[in-house]
């Protein structure tokens, strides 16, 4: 009996809420990559940091889920889990981020117009974009990771977020800004190569 | 006269996400309004960038930190507000297997089987099939061991599972595991040999006549039936058939001209024109397919294998030329433990 | 008759510092350091690799050292190895992957031969786990940072 549109079988959730390990171990390798991926980027490819909180929500999860009722999907639950985890070690962190290059940025301004997977492809704007997503205050930097790298739906992240949808608009759309502020010369370079 | 921006209503409409009375509103303050068509301009571009995000893999260290952080501390509290009725099926396992029975039926479903296609997992039973038609995937989990994907239009029965032993059963497709166990405690039973599972990663596969391939690309296995045995490290593949079992193991990448070879040498084509192929075209690496032929070929062949392994690595002392052309089994090994140094 | 013994003393002086340009690391696959059970099987499952010393005199009293190097999105990393004892009579240590997926990795192997004294490196260019033996240099002295920048670039 599986479950429909990407979730767990109730089964699986079932056994995990009575201890059973491979349960859990099932569960854990089906959403594990996301959750990391989430925490990697949101910490600027912290592979450390990546596995911390990975680490920290699978923990959590084993432990409170005896208390999901099953009232909202079980991937919504999981993804406040992993905001929460990563919005209050932010919190935590003195220094954020390392400092903007802007000699990389420069020379991609500067070189001649690149197409969007030549762009794409090299190392300094992956670098300027983890570094730009990282800057955002985190609770944009969340919404951002949600929308764009997860897919979830508005509703959806309403929900991972604890917030109306209205405040997940408005936090998008700061959080927009600001990332194409940061990327400009990235931006002008994609541009010239229409 | 100050109409207001609609700035927090542009990421929704990106994502079609408006009514259409919305929609229409925003599509008539674009029309007039640069700063917002600036700002739709700005959202579009940052969320196709984000978008160029790749997944990234877990590393399988985090894995191990969740238990050691005490993992089975958090499952026992779980565990101690249910009962738990080990059921009648005899079998206990090791701690080092960790699986724990359900107590909502009483088969047992040691394995657990994910869909890949659709994210939704289940428990399985031993004696039940995976079954992988028309083009879906699953990912079998054995345990604390490791996983095994199962490719689309792949037929794998799930065996027993006991304190020494797990066992899939292939009978077509394509599997790839990636164990990390004991030597010989995950076993999967193809039609034509057993592959024993020394610690590694790799992929065997079965046709409809019951032949199958394994190619292995990490650690090494070893390929057994009926009292013959090839060995296969990683990088390598051998083919097996259901008449005579294990074939002689090849790196991939070997000549064509050789692996070819090797094929013939192994169904017993022109056996003598197929290893004076072997002979010529083997390099320091395919030594790997010249030691196991060692054994296969007539004694009359056997000096000519053995002088051309020599001229790439000579064998160590312990390991004279007589001792080798009689076959002896600690020579041979001994030569085996050299050689596997260019491999 | 003095030539000869001259020839003779002069040779054998000569002799450590010759043999000592011949001590080298070797590298192989997990495989290499034996199939019995006898060594750890549980380790010798995640090798990435194993390192032998050859040509000196005890094999046992090697001391072998690693690295790994790396370029990930543009930036230097360096994670500092514990290499696994697999035969430590004979000298055999297993390689871990210790190091992160992604980017570009080298591994750097030092030895030190006691008798007759001699230091090598090798360096070992990485694809994931499994190391890219056409790449890979044996060297008979300690590798310059020169050379492992040089290979780092030529994955890169």
């Amino acid at each position: 009996m599986d479950g429909a549109g990407g979730e767990l079988s109730p089964e699986i959730l079932d056994a995990c809420r009575r201890g059973d390990r491979d349960a859990f171990r099932a569960l854990y390798e089906a959403y594990k990559d996301r959750v990391y991926s989430i925490a990697f980027y949101f910490f600027q490819a912290d592979a450390d940091a990546a596995s911390e909180v990975t680490q920290q929500v699978f923990l959590k999860l084993m432990r409170e889920i005896a208390r999901f009722r099953g009232e909202a999907a079980f991937s919504t639950w999981l993804y406040r889990l992993v905001v929460n985890a990563c919005v209050d070690r932010a919190r935590g962190r003195r220094a954020e981020v390392v400092g903007e290059d802007p000699v990389a940025l420069d020379t991609i301004a500067a070189s001649p117009a690149l197409s969007h997977e030549e762009m794409f492809s090299r190392h300094e704007v992956a670098t300027s974009v983890q570094r730009a997503i990282a800057t955002l205050p985190p609770k944009l930097r969340a919404a951002i990771l949600l929308r764009y790298f997860e897919d979830l739906s508005y509703s959806d992240m309403a929900n991972a977020l604890n917030c109306s949808i209205g405040t997940v608009a408005s936090r998008l759309s700061r959080g927009h800004r600001l990332l194409a502020k940061k990327l400009a010369p990235i931006r002008v370079a994609l541009r010239s190569g229409e | 006269m100050f109409t207001r921006h609609v700035d927090d209503s542009l990421p929704r409409y990106c994502d079609g996400e408006l009514s259409a009375a919305e929609r229409q509103r925003v599509d008539a303050h674009l029309v007039s309004c640069a700063r917002c068509r600036m700002a739709l301009e700005e959202i579009q571009f940052s969320a196709n960038v984000v978008r160029q995000l790749k997944v990234i893999s877990a590393p399988p260290s985090v894995w191990n930190a969740i238990v050691e952080a005490g993992l089975e501390t958090r499952l026992a509290r779980s565990r101690a507000y249910r009962l738990r009725w080990a059921v009648a099926c005899g079998v206990v396992l090791a701690a080092a297997a960790g699986v724990y029975w359900s107590i909502r039926d009483t088969t047992p479903k040691p394995w657990a089987v994910a869909r890949v296609n659709d994210g939704g997992t289940r428990r399985m039973a031993a004696g039940e099939w995976v079954d992988t038609r028309g083009g879906s995937t699953a990912r079998i989990i054995v345990g604390e061991l490791g996983t095994v994907d199962v490719a689309p239009r792949t037929r794998v029965r799930l065996g027993q599972v006991s304190q020494s032993e797990y066992r899939l059963q292939l009978d077509r497709g394509t599997i790839s595991a990636e164990i990390n166990a004991p030597p010989r405690l995950f076993i999967v039973d193809t039609p034509a040999s057993a592959v024993v599972d020394l610690g590694c990663a790799y992929t065997v596969t079965v046709g409809d006549d019951g032949a199958g391939e394994l190619r292995m690309t990490k650690g090494w296995s070893s390929l057994e039936w009926k009292g013959r045995e090839s060995l296969v490290p990683a990088g390598a593949m051998c083919r097996t058939r259901p008449a005579s079992g294990p074939g002689t193991p090849y790196f991939e990448d070997a000549s064509a001209a050789l692996k070819r070879a090797v094929d013939d040498f192994d169904v017993g084509r022109d056996r003598s024109q197929a290893l004076d192929v072997i002979v010529r075209e083997a390099r320091v690496r395919d030594t790997l397919t010249l030691w196991h032929l060692l054994s296969r070929v007539d004694a009359s062949d056997r000096a000519r294998v053995y002088e051309r392994i020599a001229e790439f690595e000579p064998p160590p002392a312990g390991a004279t030329r007589d001792r080798i052309l009689a076959l002896d089994a600690d020579a041979l090994r001994r030569w085996r433990e050299e050689l596997a140094w260019k491999w | 008759m003095s030539r000869l013994i001259a020839l003779l003393v002069v040779l054998m002086l000569a002799a450590p510092a010759i043999a000592g340009t011949m001590f080298r690391l070797e590298i192989g696959p997990p495989i290499a350091a034996g199939t019995g059970t006898a060594n750890t099987p549980q380790v010798k499952k995640k090798l990435a690799f194993v390192v032998r010393p050859l040509v000196c005199d005890k094999a046992g009293s090697v001391q072998i050292t690693g690295t790994a190097e790396g370029l990930v999105n543009g930036m230097r990393q360096s994670v500092e190895l514990s290499l696994i004892p697999v035969n430590a009579a004979e000298g055999v240590y297993g390689v871990l992957q210790q190091w992160p997926e992604g980017g570009h990795w080298v591994v750097q192997l030092n030895g030190s031969c006691p008798s007759p004294k001699a230091s090598a490196s090798t360096l070992v260019p990485m694809n994931g786990s499994t190391f890219i033996r056409e790449k890979t240099q044996v060297l008979r002295e300690p590798a310059t940072r020169q050379q492992l920048e040089a290979l780092l670039k030529e994955l890169s």
